[in-house]
């Protein structure tokens, strides 16, 4: 439904997306993650018709995004930093999203206004961070759109909050199929409800794949060999993205599949061989310190 | 259909579903609501409600009136919305400036084309609506009010309208700051930025286009009533603004205002609209639209350059345009550091501003050098000379004795300036060594006036102007030694300025009697028209229209009565008596021919007839019949008794000094003499020191002569060697009425001696003492 074919974004020198391909299925649940200032807002932005690529063809239903009231009628964004009208109250927003979206539903309002617990006369400016967020996510959701982008929505959100956001945007997605668009460093919550996972790192997209063949491509690997067994040798015969090496204790993070690993390292006589299921965080940190983005640069000598 | 790069080819799109400028609309006047209730209730409180307070108190206070004059009532009432103009804008068009809700306004369902009218609409109606209903009424009110004060249509005569077409300025303007600040929204980052740019651009604007025409004005052949100018300037509200919205302007030229400030406001409100339109990502936070700024800057840049140098402008030309350069590039790099938001980007500022400081001064210095508009040199040829007009300043403010206000066509006056215009610019290399004062007075930016001249070292300061039969208007202002003027004031005399001066009444009496009741007479006098700011003409509690002006004793006598004779007249008798001053005046000889000893018997106040810029006394003589038997039969003046009812006082402690010939004779800077009043300003510096004496107080006054600047080459003043000091004793007297009087009668106030004559200094003036009165004049001052 989401096609990006070779967007290129500037900002003056500053190249932000840089030839970005993508294509985001409809009804399905997609995780944009990617290192701070990869371009994850700024793809955001222009998915939803704030910022018109400088190259590059960027539709919605095979329909130009950028001007064009039809599309973005189905589109909302809701930011990493939500803004509401100043002195506004709940019930201004809701008049406010109602004017520019015919297809606001009350009842969709007033359930999550319910499951919130948001009081509805009181000025937004009293909020807390947490609350902002319940708001722009519920007046959002409220307008039933059928491509809904969140900027770090879980940030500031507590757990059970979390847990009805994560149940709103599933059950939109199952109802409607809706498509949603997640933006977050909480890779644990994108583990948990993304079922395709885009990395962005310098404004380039470094993935966009299912999260399940995306963690099937690389593994985390627990060995024990009974002989020596040198690194480098590993490292010929398999492509290692991250070793560490205990006496005869070796863990491995291997791209590939998992029997073409194990096939690999019989040469080398392991006396046992054991693989450990990786989360979203681990695919994303190994993927991003084989970039050379990684907390271990504090520590080089 | 997909979206496409702008390098390739561009899709037509067709925006469907919800894209309402209505929606638009009503979200952003529901958003400004709290902004606009106040704006509201303060119109609210200026407009109507201030107006009923002021009908009401006027009909209570005043018997009949005939009409309602409450046009100072809506000054506020403009402000506030002047100022809701520039205002609005911003509060409308926030929403750019800040990154959190553009994302929110740029996602919604609506093209920035149709986003963009509907804040326009709502924002032009937020402003406009308050003034609507609460100004318009109330400006036509003003206006109709003679329609039933004054029922009587022959007596309410031609209502103008005048408050409803200065509404319609005030409109205008309002429209153009708008547009301006829109368009400063849209192109600044932040709205401080905004702010300050729509300041520098109001301003810098405004000086550059004054300042720079009046550089081209003097320093080129002359263009001081240069079209071009009257046209840029109109595009900017702050000299109309300064100038009370219309006072003094025709009907026509107000219209012009509106049509070009409107027109500007809808272009800036187009360009606006592109600029939004065009952008393909928004620029909360990032660099203001380089041509706004480069325009900015540039004005900017050089209004503090001019600025700098005429406000601390040493008088060396060099160090003045040093400094001005080096001002101009200073802010040019303040400007650059705004806007880089850091000082980084110094050397790159430092490159272009003083590449752009050179390039000016280049083509100023090889404009300079060359002569190449002939400021200096260019003296025009007669037959191509319609008219002269000259003015003359610096003397005394009393005798100014020629005015630009009454030009002359005849040959002969004609020649005599273009002779006096040689005779300085052939003697410019003499004169300007000679000279404490720049021979040739630049006044580039049009800031001085002749009052400024430093009149102690005998120096005055002329304006030539040239009428070209070609319809240009070219002048040249010098600071020349009062000697050489001669002609000058000959010309005065002559009978071509008296019926130069006739016509100008004529004009006036014609138009007094084609003007409908009320109206402003105006005058055909093209440089100095009368000022319609001044009111001469009042209406009476009964109804009936009056004029005034005043008259007073000409020269000493003038000095102590502290107050004028106020001659009031009808319309009709307005017209008589100013077809009779005509009249006297076209018959009053040449002043050659008049003896120094017909003095006059009454001067004329120009400024309070509304020759607010021309000289202000005009001397009433023995031989201008008509004009004193007009006066006498309505009992202002009698021949035995003078002026009806002005009375002179007593003087106390004043200084006097009778100064002898041959000293005068040695006094700097004096070859030929003038009337006394004309001689004290030009010729000397004069000092005094008292001492208490038994018998009265003594007195000092301190002369220096003519060598003195030759010798000691100090040109401060005060400065003055001793032995070139020349002292004359004088004394602190009080003068009753009657010796002030018989003082009076001994001296001349007005005319010119080619020999040096004894002269009266007294109360700061001098006057000619004729030889038959030396002794008793010597007497009066000295009690002997």
């Amino acid at each position: 439904m989401i096609r990006c074919e070779n967007v290129v974004k500037n900002f003056g020198s500053f190249r932000a997306l840089d030839d970005i391909c993508l294509t985001i299925d409809e009804g399905s649940i997609y995780g944009l993650v990617g290192s701070n200032g990869a371009g994850k807002s700024t793809l955001m932005r222009c998915i939803a018709g704030i910022y018109e690529p400088e190259e590059g063809h960027l539709s919605i239903g095979g329909e130009p995004v950028y001007e064009n009231p039809a599309v973005k009628e189905k589109i909302l964004l809701v930011a990493d930093e939500p803004w509401f009208i100043p002195q506004s109250t709940l019930y201004t927003m809701k008049q406010f999203y109602q004017r520019f979206y015919p297809q606001f539903d009350e009842d969709i309002y007033a359930e999550l206004a319910e499951a919130f617990a948001l009081p509805e006369k009181k000025k937004i400016s009293t909020f807390s961070k947490g609350m902002k967020r319940q708001t722009a996510f519920m007046l959002a959701m409220a307008a039933k759109p059928q491509v809904v982008m969140l900027d770090e929505c879980f940030d500031g959100l507590d757990p059970v909050k979390r847990q009805i956001v994560r149940k709103v945007i599933c059950d939109a997605v199952a109802e409607r199929k809706m498509t949603a668009v997640i933006s977050s460093h909480n890779l644990k919550e994108l583990d948990e409800i993304c079922d395709t996972v885009g990395i962005l790192h310098k404004g380039r997209l470094l993935y966009s794949k299912d999260l399940d063949s995306l963690k099937g491509e690389v593994h985390k690997v627990q060995a024990v060999f009974l002989k020596e067994v040198n690194r480098e040798d590993l490292e010929k015969v398999l492509p290692v993205m991250a070793m560490d090496v205990r006496g005869k204790f070796f863990t491995l993070i291997v791209r590939g599949s998992l029997e073409e690993i194990e096939q690999k390292l019989q040469p080398f006589n392991p006396a046992a061989v054991e693989a450990v299921p990786l989360t979203l965080e681990e695919v994303f940190l190994y993927e991003m310190e084989v970039m050379g983005y990684d907390a271990n640069v504090l520590f080089h000598d | 259909m997909t979206q496409t790069s702008s390098s390739m080819t561009k899709v037509t799109l067709t925006p469907k579903g919800i894209n309402r400028v209505g929606s638009i609309f009503s979200d952003t006047v529901s958003r400004c609501k709290s902004p606009f209730i106040l704006y509201i209730i303060a119109m609210v409180i200026f407009g109507p409600l201030a107006a009923i307070i002021d009908y009401v108190s006027m009909m209570s206070n005043e018997r009949n009136p005939t009409s309602w004059d409450g046009s100072q009532m809506l000054i506020l009432c403009v402000l506030i919305f002047l100022g809701a103009s520039v205002v609005i804008p911003m509060v409308v068009f926030s929403y750019l400036d800040n990154r959190r809700a553009l994302d929110v306004f740029h996602a919604l369902p609506v093209t920035r084309g149709k986003m963009y009218g509907g804040n326009l609409l709502a924002a032009l109606f937020l402003l406009y609506a308050p003034f609507v209903v609460c100004v318009l009424p109330v400006a036509a009110a003003i206006d109709c009010s003679p329609f039933w004060l004054q029922p009587d249509p022959v007596k309410r005569g031609t209502v103008p309208f005048d408050f409803l077409q200065t509404m319609a300025v005030v409109a205008a303007t309002g429209l153009l700051l708008f547009a301006l600040m829109t368009l400063l929204m849209i192109c600044c980052s932040t709205i401080v930025e905004s702010f300050g740019y729509f300041c520098i651009l109001l301003l810098g604007y405004t000086s550059v286009v004054y300042m720079g025409f009046h550089l081209v004005g003097n320093y080129t052949f002359g263009y001081t009533s240069f079209w071009p100018e009257q046209f840029l300037m109109r595009f900017t509200p702050i000299s109309f603004l300064l100038s009370g919205m219309n006072i003094g302007r025709g009907t026509m030229e107000l219209w012009y205002y509106v049509a070009q400030v409107s027109l500007l406001g809808i272009a800036l409100l187009v360009i606006a609209w592109r600029r939004l339109t065009a952008r393909k990502s928004e620029q909360a936070g990032g660099y203001i639209w380089a041509p706004v700024y480069y325009t900015a800057a540039i004005f900017a840049s050089i209004t503090a350059g001019f600025y700098i140098k005429e406000v601390f402008g040493s008088g060396n030309t060099g160090v003045d345009v040093v400094g001005a350069g080096v001002t101009a590039v200073l802010v040019y790099i303040v400007l650059d550091s705004i806007r880089h938001r850091g000082f980084r980007q110094i050397t790159r500022s430092v490159v272009t501003s003083v590449a752009g400081v050179a390039g000016f001064a280049v083509v100023a210095l090889v404009i300079g050098f060359t002569g190449t508009f002939g400021y200096e040199s260019w003296v025009p040829k007669t037959e191509d000379v319609l008219a002269v007009k000259v003015d003359s300043r610096g003397l005394s403010a009393d005798v100014d004795f020629l005015s630009s206000a009454f030009p002359l066509y005849d040959s002969g006056s004609i020649q005599t300036v273009i002779d006096f215009h040689h005779s300085i610019v052939d003697n410019q290399q003499p004169l300007e060594d000679d000279s404490p004062q720049p021979l040739v007075e630049y006044d580039p930016y049009g800031f001085a006036n002749g009052d400024e001249i430093d009149r102690r070292y005998g120096y005055v300061f002329v304006d030539l102007t040239y009428e070209m039969k070609n319809g240009r208007e070219v002048t040249r202002s010098y600071t020349v030694p009062a000697v050489m003027t001669k002609p000058l004031y000959e010309l005065s005399g002559t009978k071509a300025y008296s019926c130069a001066i006739a016509d100008q009444f004529d004009a006036y009496a014609e138009s007094l009697q084609q003007s409908a009741l009320g109206d402003e007479p105006t005058l055909v006098a093209s440089t100095a028209p009368a000022s319609s700011e001044y009111e001469w003409h009042l209406q009476q509690d009964n109804g009936v229209w009056y004029y005034s002006f005043e008259l007073n004793e000409p020269g000493l006598l003038y000095k102590t009565s502290n107050s004028s004779v106020g001659v009031s007249l009808t319309r009709d008798e307005a017209v008589d008596f100013f077809n009779g001053l005509a009249a006297d005046l076209r018959r009053r000889p040449d002043a050659s021919e008049r003896e120094l000893s017909d003095q006059p018997v009454m001067a004329l106040n120009l400024s309070s007839m509304g020759f607010s810029n021309t000289m202000r006394w005009l001397y009433i003589y023995d031989s201008d019949t008509d004009t004193l038997q007009f006066l006498e039969k309505r009992g202002y003046y009698s021949e035995a008794d003078g002026l009806a009812t002005v009375g002179n006082n007593d003087l106390y402690d004043t200084f006097m000094a009778v100064i002898p010939a041959e000293t005068s004779e040695r006094v700097h800077n004096l070859s030929f003499y003038f009337s006394g009043t004309y001689f004290e300003n030009g010729g000397f510096e004069e000092s005094t020191t008292s001492e208490v004496t038994a018998d009265g107080r003594e007195g000092i006054l301190q002369l220096y002569d003519d060598s003195w600047d030759e010798e000691s080459g100090d040109e401060d003043y005060g400065l003055i060697a001793e032995e070139h000091v020349i002292k004359i004793d004088g004394m602190f007297r009080n003068l009753s009425d009657t010796e002030i009087e018989e003082l009076a009668s001994l001296v001349y106030i007005v005319g010119y001696s080619d020999e040096p004559m004894d002269l009266l200094f007294i109360g700061g003036d001098s006057y000619f003492i004729p030889e038959e009165n030396v002794e008793r004049v010597n007497e009066i001052v000295y009690g002997k």
